[in-house]
């Protein structure tokens, strides 16, 4: 996701990272950047609400899929207003197995929780920039 | 309106070429004919769609809403077309990558579209058509898939 388009829109970012990840080194200068592990839940809401947070946007990798239920606890916790799940691809409405099933049964999730929910279907990428 | 971003690391690809195997010299196609039609994205798009949307919209044009946007819809022979002649099209059962595999299976049963619903086994009509999203960003020109790869 490009951070780019979040700051010339005028919204207030923070990049969330693992401590392990070093994706946030890459981030430009003038963007708060914090490290917390995504399995400590009250770590990760008390980030989102010591900084405001009213919209999380996930992009986390198909290989963390089953972690994203972290995210969405801190999130509902710290009062967000509104998850984005990690979906940027094919529709996944209906799907019940593999990758696309983890990703609607993270939409029931949030639903179950009551965590307002924004899900973006874009199919294929063109092309991944690095 | 202030906003987090998780990101999390992976191989950061070029994804058409991965899907087309474009580093054999080829445009290697498995599952079909190549010609069933499918949604591609740019990122630049989907992340400047994300960022509008956010910012723009009301809670509630948001809240527990789906959105489909599409840049272009193509066939694995169109995008073969893109490339020229130069580039030879080969059919082959599967490939080593079992993810690519079923991504192909996907593309070429018509399921690779943003309006394809997987519960009923059709495409869906309305706000909920392939792209139907797009329009939510006006004014935008959304990039095909020529221009992004610069062909």
């Amino acid at each position: 996701m490009r951070l780019q388009a979040l700051l010339s829109e005028g919204a207030n970012v923070v990049v969330v990272t693992r401590p392990e990840s070093s994706s946030g080194k890459s981030v430009a200068t003038g963007i708060k950047v914090i490290s917390v592990a995504f399995a400590d839940v009250p770590a990760l809401a008390a980030a989102f609400k010591e900084n405001k947070i009213e919209v999380v946007i996930s992009t986390i990798g198909h290989t963390a899929l089953p972690n994203q239920k972290f995210l969405g606890d801190a999130a509902k916790q710290a009062g967000v207003q509104l998850f984005l799940p990690s979906e940027f691809g094919y529709s996944t409405i209906g799907q019940t197995e593999g990758e696309l099933g983890l990703k609607t049964q993270f939409g029931e999730y949030l639903k179950e929780i009551g965590l307002p929910f924004a899900r973006i279907f874009v199919s294929w990428v063109s092309l991944f920039y690095v | 309106m202030n906003c987090t971003e998780v990101i999390q690391t992976g191989g950061f690809i070029s994804y058409i070429p991965y899907l087309t195997s474009i580093d054999s010299g080829k445009i290697r196609i498995s599952g079909g004919k190549g010609d069933a039609k499918a949604s591609f994205t740019d990122p630049t798009d989907i992340a400047g769609f994300t960022a509008y949307i956010v910012t723009h919209l009301s809670p509630s044009e948001l809240s527990n809403k789906i959105f489909r946007i599409e840049g272009e819809r193509a066939s694995l022979l169109d995008i073969a077309g893109y490339y020229g002649p130069k580039v030879p099209v080969e059919y082959v059962n599967e490939f080593e990558d079992e993810f690519k595999t079923f991504l192909h299976q996907l593309v070429n049963s018509g399921k690779g579209t943003t309006g394809y619903d997987f519960a009923s086994g059709k495409e869906l009509t309305g706000s909920d058509a392939t792209g139907a999203s797009n329009v939510l960003w006006p004014g935008h020109h959304w990039k095909g898939i020529k221009e992004v790869l610069g062909l």
